[in-house]
């Protein structure tokens, strides 16, 4: 599955079974939300079967970055608030998220993405560490919570920026993980 | 000096000292929205604790927890391996969570002399 825009993660959301949606901003009360309902119990919608805890685990840790960085790097406009974050579940748990990003941060999250994906597991924990030991402010390393997710996620992060009402300075940033 | 006692909440953790037997007690949930602003009174703690004490034991059992709390026990843990205190670690983790699993070796690894126990429950 490839998240392209906005309007087609929309679309995804009504074809695949939803295990958590939202839309607007997404808050600290939401992120309690999902970690509420994920140790409920998250199920593949095909057989009912439960996923294992150890992919509960997974989701929550992932759903916990995802949204601590759409509320640290949203771009807030005027009218509305963009932000949107979808759990789906069939043969693969995935959680995706979409907000409103600046011209900025279109550039510098790319570039931490594509070196994450350049990355094997062992690569990734090595990073972390490495990440971690830094000196805090340090802006030359991809985002801590990035490289979780990275880290935790069965696949690649899939991810695109689409321009925003003929705005050149603002984007979807839309990112998807799998586990 | 004055002990800590900060209650748990939904995203962050019950933090209790004891400075009479000196202890540490992290438990439940961390992922406030600030954790270095949330966890500066225990830095502060540690730092005039190192000060004056020969010891500590420190249990961590923090389950989902976010990047920026990791980061700010490795800050924790910096702390007290370039003290002169005996300090004994107890890191406190789940069967199924594989990325405490793996903090907890990466932190045994990097900080030696600290005693760093795995206790998976």
């Amino acid at each position: 599955m490839s998240i392209k825009t906005f309007n087609q993660m929309c679309d995804l959301a009504q074809q695949k079974d939803i295990f958590y949606l939202t839309y607007g901003k997404i808050t600290q009360h939401i992120l309690h939300s999902v970690v509420v309902t994920a140790k409920n119990g998250v199920y593949n919608s095909h057989t009912d079967q439960k996923y294992s805890n150890s992919q509960t685990d997974s989701l929550t840790y992932i759903a916990i970055e995802m949204i601590q960085n759409v509320n640290k790097y949203r771009q807030d406009v005027e009218h509305g608030n963009h932000d949107l974050f979808l759990i789906t579940t069939d043969d693969n748990i995935t959680i995706s998220t979409s907000n409103l990003s600046s011209k900025e941060n279109k550039e510098s999250i790319s570039k931490s993405i594509d070196l994450l994906n350049s990355l094997d597991k062992k690569e990734l924990r090595q990073y972390s560490r490495e990440v971690m030991k830094q000196d805090s402010g340090n802006d030359n390393s991809a985002g801590l919570g990035l490289i979780e997710i990275a880290r935790l996620s069965k696949h690649k992060i899939e991810y695109s920026f689409n321009q925003y009402a003929h705005d050149d300075n603002l984007f979807h940033f839309n990112m998807s993980v799998s586990l | 000096m004055k002990d800590i006692n900060i209650e748990k909440t939904v995203s962050s953790p019950e933090i209790i000292s004891s400075y009479k037997h000196k202890t540490i007690t992290i438990k439940g949930e961390s992922y406030p929205e600030n954790p270095f602003k949330f966890y500066e009174p225990l830095i502060e703690f540690i730092k005039e604790f190192i000060k004056i004490e020969t010891s500590l034991l420190l249990s961590v059992e923090l389950n989902y927890y976010n990047s920026s709390s990791t980061k700010v026990l490795y800050d924790m843990f910096d702390i007290l391996d370039d003290s002169d205190l005996r300090v004994n670690i107890k890191w406190i983790y789940n069967e199924s969570d594989e990325l405490s699993l793996e903090n907890g070796e990466d932190y045994i690894e990097d900080y030696p002399d600290l005693n760093i126990e795995l206790v998976k429950i």
